[in-house]
């Protein structure tokens, strides 16, 4: 393929992106700063293409202006269409805004909010209160402490280092659906990012050991963000590799784990809603029910770490592609002797 | 129709605009962790500072205090960090030694052990492994 504009560079930078957010999520280097080096390259990328989507929007078709106007027909003709298959994709482009997107989006609002209120106006348990108070007089050696303004936990250090990744997911999933929307080649695109997903789930699933099936209690108000490692070693938390569904009942309570697969749930009823509406392949649905099944039980058995995450990215990639509908191409008019 | 979609694709600019943000943030503005690790590492070459014999004492003594004051510093960005409240009992125990070993014995007890043996209840670290200075000290002017 001839790079053309940035909408043909930007497919091999979403590609090159993707693996590379993948492979590097099996160094074990891989910390906050990482994710948001990640984070950032990911939201370069997906403004380049908002702004590449606003330029079609904004009256592209009446701002035509032919090179060559009147010298040569066939020049301009050739010209006209070339504009119009670039305004038809940046058109196509736009079905990422579809509705169930939005109640994707919505979904991951209240998580998001709900983790904040969660780790804002946590419950801190007896044995906690106990060390902070222990903590607290051995500060007041220094002259300098002031008791009043000091907070055990930094706040903003904790949210972005919970929001980025999940970040990370949305824009993946978003750019995913632009491609898989506005380009002809987006089936292929969709069956990479499956074969991303399988490399990176025989590597996870072979290599990483599967925690104790601990029956998860039943906490309805966690202990919040960014206090696992602490909790775990007062034994609030049981020590040693514990699965992202138990972190999350204890960090964010029951509301915190159901609002958590909420977007799993929409892309579920998507899936179904295509497999019965005939508009989706059947392979396709197959490959998104069993990247959902592959993704639930990562978060039931598997640790929680940074190549779960890799797996996540990966997985939600693909359910991008795989969970819209077969293109239906209208028939186009074109204008061209007006 | 293109009308209706400029509305969300500004909502989704903005969006994209926070997160670039937020990444920057994280990227460029320290946070209290490693905040918490320099002041440790500040901490660990000022006690190796504090060692080198071709020093008077009362120099000594201030090294180890500022050391103390580094390592106090480093807890209050990361409280629940065990190795750095283990570094803080070695840097108070050796300030002691220096007082005179009467001070040793009348000395209050350190909270910083209860601490250590709340956040360690299995005992696994080993003082030596963590009071390393992040590089290596000067040579002394003098040599032994």
């Amino acid at each position: 393929m001839i790079h053309k504009n940035f909408y043909d560079s930007a497919i091999y930078m979403y590609m090159f992106l993707l693996v590379g957010s993948c492979v590097i999520t099996l160094y074990p280097v891989f910390g906050p700063v990482t994710a948001a080096f990640i984070a950032l390259l990911w939201g370069l990328l997906a403004a380049g293409i908002a702004l590449w989507m606003l330029e079609r929007v904004h009256n592209y078709q009446k701002t035509v202006n032919p090179p060559h106007t009147g010298r040569r027909l066939p020049d301009a003709l050739i010209y006209k269409m070339r504009r119009q298959d670039s305004y038809s994709r940046g058109v196509r482009a736009t079905k990422a805004f579809s509705g169930h997107n939005l109640f994707l989006l919505a979904a991951l609002c209240m998580y998001l909010v709900w983790g904040f209120w969660v780790t804002a106006q946590p419950v801190i348990p007896a044995a906690l209160a106990n060390l902070d108070d222990q903590i607290e007089y051995a500060f007041r050696i220094q002259q300098s402490f002031d008791p009043e303004a000091y907070s055990f936990f930094a706040l903003p250090d904790i949210i972005l280092r919970n929001f980025l990744p999940l970040f990370v997911l949305v824009i993946a999933f978003w750019l995913g659906q632009v491609f898989g929307h506005s380009n002809r080649a987006g089936d292929i695109l969709g069956w990479l990012c499956f074969g991303l997903f399988v490399v990176f789930m025989v590597l996870h699933f072979s290599f990483a050991t599967p925690v104790k099936a601990l029956m998860p209690p039943d906490i309805w108000y966690g202990y919040g963000w960014g206090r696992s490692a602490v909790l775990q070693a007062l034994e609030v938390i049981p020590r040693g590799d514990i699965s992202a569904l138990q972190r999350r009942i204890f960090t964010l309570g029951t509301p915190g784990v159901i609002l958590g697969y909420l977007p799993g749930v929409i892309v579920l009823l998507v899936l179904l809603r295509n497999a019965f509406t005939k508009a989706s392949a059947k392979s396709k649905v197959a490959a998104g029910l069993a990247i959902l099944c592959a993704l639930v039980a990562l978060d039931v058995y598997y640790p929680i770490g940074a190549s779960a995450f890799g797996m996540h990215l990966a997985g939600w990639s693909a359910l991008a592609f795989l969970s819209i509908r077969g293109r239906t191409d209208v028939r186009k008019i074109y204008r061209l002797y007006q | 129709m293109l009308a209706a979609k400029r509305a969300p694709l500004y909502c989704s600019l903005c969006l994209i605009a926070a997160i670039i943000s937020m990444a920057l943030f994280t990227i460029l503005i320290q946070s209290r962790q490693q905040s918490g690790t320099l002041w440790a590492g500040r901490a660990a070459d000022l006690y190796a500072q504090s060692l080198d014999i071709s020093q008077d004492q009362s120099e000594q003594a201030q090294i180890l205090a500022q050391s103390h004051a580094a390592m106090l510093s480093a807890l209050q960005n990361d409280p629940y960090n065990a190795p750095h409240w283990l570094r803080l009992s070695v840097i108070e125990r050796n300030l002691q030694t220096m007082k005179g070993d009467a001070a040793v014995t009348d000395a209050p007890h350190s909270p910083a052990i209860d601490i250590i043996k709340r956040l360690n209840a299995a005992g696994t670290m080993n003082s030596a492994d963590y009071i390393l200075p992040s590089k290596p000290s000067k040579p002394s002017a003098k040599p032994d």
